[in-house]
């Protein structure tokens, strides 16, 4: 009987060990973390592929690359990919699969803005930090509800901001603005309108147009007679391409401004020789090799082009620099020690000041989770079919 | 004046590009009662057929031909595996059938031809030409003489042969029509082949001004519709006139109204209208009572 005990004891030994090992491959070994687990939902099928693939593409490049080099202190991370199909169901119930059984440290993405939407109650009620790859400025704002959110694209706000700075330098101050009436472009209309007075601009006609229109001649004829000195095109293709060609056969000769919505090669190829002079606000990954090198971000947009078109064979266009940013954020919160959910999002938001990374330089505070300034954007033009820098 | 007319050739511009693809709607219900709401697809793979072909390098007038053969083979397929396995239900069946369809059709053109817009290069020389101080591409006006083209074929077609006889006869009272030798399956298996021709010269021809995509069709098929009940359905004149109004009210209400309100301008008066006259500009009492 007594002989039996240190059998006992040594069983439960045994089962205490044991039961360390399966604790280590849910990730924590006395408490310290194994592996850093990370969540990324991003559109990669539905509508929104072309934003979607880029992102998920980064991520995974990323995430190959730190461990290849020995993890984040040693520590390797795993980015736990989420496809949400372009569909705000889909998003919330990865966002929740994520944050409740797979237990991430932080969450990135969506790539649209309604997905990201719709995930950002879940990160606030879970308190995760959540870091979104979408345009709209309702993700960040307005701050109070966006305790537990951060995102790394530009706003309109910023491209607007770009597009008026340029307009005062040419001494352009009458436009005319013609927006998709969708989400994209009448949020841009909204920001075009909002900051027209403080940049001294004159909106003297509005006009609008729906995605699919065939032809909108009748809008730039509108915008002409109404003695404006430059057409602002805010949407995505094909509908600024449409206009470019409508403004080119009627022999209208104003200057066209686009939205950083059709930063791509196939606004250039729809529109072909109409594109020629059509300038925008760009990220600077849509022509890296254009970048001065004495430009504050040359090394990591070079680099990660680099390591992006050796990877996957196509350009990682704009939407790549999102997701190259959304995981290196969380990365560096992790690389200073900061393990937990809300050491994390105290991370970002108290100490990324003056972050360098792809899409701009970075300074959250805690009134302001986008952290960009119109500067992050550049000027770009179509010269001989190619999206040409403006120095 | 000038923005008056530049604002008309525009409406004209739209408003064919419109017509053009109620004409599919048109030749389709006469026939079956069925309104075929895949047209727009049809009208879709058109474009899409026709970028695919140009762009590997076959020449226009090949690819016209190649263009119109394939999507009138789509065209006979649907009918031969779907509609006719489906005949005895009623329209209404019919019509989500077509539906269904048109969701399939539109799944597989993004597979094959991705979901970017593709663009085509004009019949013609483009530079546009300027009549008192409005322009008008010649593509457009290419759009404009191929759908006067197809209505005058139409008209040729309906009245002046025995097949179009036979059509006629199937579509205003099949049980009678069948008493005289007229098979109402050939004619219905016929309708969709026709409308699917039709479709494709739509989808060809705009294919230099819309950039085809695979999700153009249901915009077209949305305004080709609206067209073709505007002018009355069942008849091919009535859908160009329907066609031209609405392109006209569109471009008009944007004009001289507001670009924001052109849908509301221009369905306001589609549905005046159609209060005015139910049965649209040139329907009969009995719609689709043969007159196409």
């Amino acid at each position: 009987m007594f002989k039996k005990i240190p059998m006992l004891i040594l069983a439960a030994m045994i089962s205490l060990v044991l039961a360390a090992c399966s604790d280590a491959d849910a990730g924590s070994e006395n408490g310290e973390l194994t592996e850093y687990k990370i969540g990324a939902i991003y559109s990669k099928t539905g509508p929104n592929s072309p934003l979607g693939e880029p992102e998920w593409n980064a991520a995974k490049l990323l995430e190959e690359k730190i461990n290849a080099d020995g993890g984040i202190d040693g520590i390797p991370l795993k980015i736990i990919l989420a496809d949400d199909e372009s569909s705000q169901e889909k998003a919330t119930q990865e966002a929740n699969r994520l944050v409740n059984d797979e237990n991430v440290l932080a969450l990135i993405g969506s790539s649209g803005s309604g997905e990201s939407l719709a995930i950002k109650g879940i990160a606030t009620q879970q308190k995760v930090t959540m870091i979104s790859a979408a345009a709209s400025t309702h993700i960040v704002e307005p701050v109070e509800d966006a305790e537990w959110v951060f995102k790394t694209p530009q706003s309109d706000r910023q491209a607007v901001e770009r597009i008026y700075m340029y307009l005062n330098e040419q001494g352009i101050n009458k436009i005319g603005t013609i927006s998709d009436s969708n989400a994209f472009g009448s949020s841009g209309l909204e920001q075009l309108e909002a900051l027209a007075d403080e940049y001294d601009i004159k909106i003297v006609a509005k006009e609008s147009y729906n995605t699919q229109d065939p032809d909108m001649s009748t809008q730039v004829t509108k915008i002409n007679s109404a003695k404006a000195e430059a057409i602002v095109v805010w949407g995505t293709n094909p509908g600024p391409a449409v206009i470019a060609k409508n403004a080119h056969d009627l022999g209208i000769k104003l200057p066209v401004f686009g939205s950083h919505g059709i930063a791509n090669q196939n606004f250039i190829s729809l529109a072909g020789e109409a594109a020629e002079g059509v300038v925008i606000p760009t990220g600077k990954l849509l022509f890296p090799d254009q970048i001065p090198e004495d430009d504050i971000q040359y090394s990591v947009v070079s680099e990660f082009y680099k390591e992006y078109t050796e990877k996957y064979d196509s350009e990682p266009t704009n939407f790549g620099s999102y997701g190259y940013d959304n995981v290196m954020l969380a990365v560096e919160a992790l690389k200073n020690g900061a393990t937990d959910r809300e050491a994390i999002r105290d991370y970002l938001e108290e100490n990324i000041k003056d972050w360098i990374g792809t899409t701009g330089v970075y300074n959250y505070t805690a009134d302001d989770h986008n952290g960009l300034g119109p500067e992050s954007f550049v000027m770009a033009t179509v010269k001989d079919g190619k999206w040409t820098y403006i120095e | 004046m000038q923005d008056l007319l530049q604002f008309t050739l525009t409406g004209i511009t739209i408003g064919s590009i419109y017509a053009i693809v109620a004409l599919g709607f048109v030749t389709i219900y006469s026939v079956t009662k069925v309104i075929n709401l895949a047209q727009g697809e049809f009208v879709m793979l058109g474009g899409l057929t026709m970028f695919s072909l140009v762009s590997v390098g076959v020449p226009y007038w090949l690819s016209f031909i190649a263009t119109i053969l394939f999507v009138t083979l789509i065209g006979w397929l649907m009918e031969f595996l779907l509609i006719r396995r489906a005949k005895g239900a009623d329209a209404i069946s019919l019509i989500i059938l077509t539906i269904g369809t048109s969701i399939f059709i539109r799944g597989i053109s993004s597979m094959v031809w991705g979901k970017d817009q593709h663009t085509v290069a004009p019949f013609t020389e483009n530079t546009p030409v300027t009549i008192g101080g409005a322009s008008i591409t010649p593509q457009s006006i290419w759009v404009v003489l191929i759908m006067l083209l197809v209505v005058g074929l139409m008209y040729m077609f309906i009245d002046k042969t025995m097949l179009g006889k036979a059509f006629q006869a199937s579509s205003v009272n099949p049980m009678a029509a069948r008493l005289m030798g007229i098979s109402p399956k050939r004619m219905s298996s016929f309708s969709f082949v026709l409308s699917a021709a039709l479709g494709a010269i739509a989808g060809l021809a705009i294919a230099p001004i819309i950039f085809p995509a695979y999700d153009m069709g249901a915009m077209l098929g949305i305004k080709g519709f609206s067209a073709a009940i505007l002018g009355g359905l069942g008849s091919a004149p009535g859908a160009v006139i329907g066609g031209l109004l609405i392109g006209l009210f569109e471009s008009m209400g944007a004009g001289y109204v507001s670009s924001g309100m052109k849908d509301i301008i221009t369905f306001s008066i589609f549905l005046l209208i159609l209060i005015i006259r139910p049965n649209g500009i040139l329907g009969e009492k009995t719609i689709g009572k043969g007159g196409l």
